[in-house]
């Protein structure tokens, strides 16, 4: 038996295991529908029927940002491995390393006034 | 046939997949972080906790808590998305529970070495949170929408320094292996040469797993229960169990990569096998208890603060901590 088998045990176990917690309910609660469960929550007040309207959010330049890290990350990740496999192109990985460590914090300082609510096309 | 079952039964693999380090410590370890969870904070506010269900401390107060979510009617939202509504959380609290059979709780004590633990464990953790996103998709109202768009801007903010964090250990040890990140630290724990990777870690963990100050996407007292407003009963209950069981993987694994796994002073008469888990576990338990003290002691924070702690302090500063580690490696070792 090997490590693989120890492996599927488990994922069996596991699986097994939400599969009976599931199937609990079905066999153990009420059912007793009704309208008024069904509603979404109000806060105690009368739900009101389904309107769509505008809905201004901030932030969403971060989102874009992240795409960029995303990125980086990956680039960062597949260097560090290269530093361990390719010691004698250190030094270049350093100024890469070095490079993207100054231009972090430079976007830090900067992010500060990036506009994060877009309203009309223009930013607040 | 019989000699074969019995045979299965006594291995090694069945034990480590049915009890230690498999399912069963997996479980009763996140039914221990509820309740250890909650005897805390009622320390900190001067509190008992759990008492009267159970003779010792309420510890069964936890089965009885299970045993009613459980028993509760399963209710879906006439305008949510059924399907998915039902099926996401379920998947939600599954996932976690796949992360644990890579996790080493002691030389020998792990249910599959890979050696790229290290990356498998991080893929599942990026993973999990999906399915909570689309569950509050699912929900169609207006709560668990605005938890939602939080719980998505918190997750981008926290996963990219979360994996950076990652990298210096990697850069030190040369290796993705769980088992010989922790043989790497034999002469000192990775926390004294990279202690701004562990902070960036522990406070990209706890981000990640929404515990106070980081629990924007759920706030009580703005979003009634944010992303999870709808959902009730043994719903609720999964979604319970991956929050619970992502922390608790959080915090083995924070002791693997920074304060030196199931490395530390040897104890008499006790043989390895139960030493390295017992070390393992009192350092995870540690840091479980700072993750959880958070919750008694800081208010949470608003989500400019959040994204600005986030983007603009935490990536920074774990580049410069991979700088710094390459520089160690480089021209030290």
């Amino acid at each position: 038996m090997s490590p693989l088998f120890a492996l599927t045990l488990y994922i069996v176990f596991a699986v097994a295991t939400v599969v009976i917690m599931a199937l609990v309910p079905l066999i153990l609660a009420p059912w007793k529908p009704m309208i008024k469960k069904k509603i979404s929550f109000e806060c105690g007040q009368t739900p009101f029927p389904w309107r769509e309207e505008a809905f201004p959010y901030e932030y969403f330049p971060y989102l874009i940002i992240y795409v960029a890290y995303a990125v980086i990350g990956v680039v960062v990740f597949l260097s560090s491995i290269v530093l361990v496999e390719a010691p004698h192109l250190a030094d270049r990985i350093l100024i890469l390393f070095g490079s993207l460590t100054v231009g972090a914090f430079f976007i830090g300082i900067q992010l500060r006034e990036l506009k994060q609510k877009l309203v009309a096309g223009r930013g607040e | 046939m019989f000699s074969t079952i019995i045979d299965i039964l006594t291995s090694e693999e069945f034990i480590k997949a049915a009890f230690f380090p498999g399912i069963t410590l997996v479980m009763l370890y996140a039914l221990f972080t509820v309740w250890y969870e909650r005897k805390l904070l009622a320390r900190v506010a001067l509190r008992i906790g759990p008492l009267h269900v159970g003779k010792i401390a309420g510890v069964f107060q936890l089965v009885a808590d299970a045993v009613k979510l459980l028993t509760k009617e399963v209710i879906v939202p006439s305008k949510a998305y059924k399907i998915l509504f039902v099926i996401s959380p379920i998947i939600g609290g599954f996932l976690p529970l796949l992360i644990f059979p890579f996790i080493p709780f002691g030389s020998s004590w792990i249910i599959y070495p890979s050696n790229v633990s290290l990356l498998i464990v991080f893929a599942i953790i990026a993973v999990s949170p999906i399915p909570f996103l689309v569950a509050a998709w699912a929900s169609r109202s207006k709560y668990p929408f605005i938890g939602m768009l939080r719980f998505g801007f918190q997750l981008f903010a926290y996963e990219v320094p979360l994996f950076l964090a990652l990298i210096p250990v990697v850069i030190l040890t040369g290796s993705l292996d769980l088992q010989e990140i922790v043989t790497a630290q034999k002469n000192f724990p990775f926390i004294l040469i990279l202690p701004l990777s562990f902070i960036v870690f522990l406070i990209s963990s706890i981000a990640e797993v929404e515990r106070i100050p980081f629990d924007i996407p759920t706030a009580e007292q703005e979003l009634v229960a944010g992303w999870t407003t709808e959902y009730s009963g043994v719903l609720l209950e999964f979604i319970q169990l991956g929050a619970y069981l992502k922390a608790d993987a959080l915090a083995v694994i924070t002791s693997i990569l920074f304060l030196g796994g199931w490395l530390g002073p040897d104890i008499p008469f006790i043989p390895l096998e139960i030493e390295e888990p017992f070390w393992l576990m009192l350092k995870s338990l540690i840091v479980l208890s700072f993750i959880l003290f958070l919750r008694g002691v800081y208010p949470r924070i608003t989500i400019d603060r959040l994204l600005d702690l986030g983007w603009r302090t935490l990536i920074p500063l774990a580049l410069l901590n991979i700088f710094i580690a390459a520089i160690i490696v480089v021209y030290i070792f």
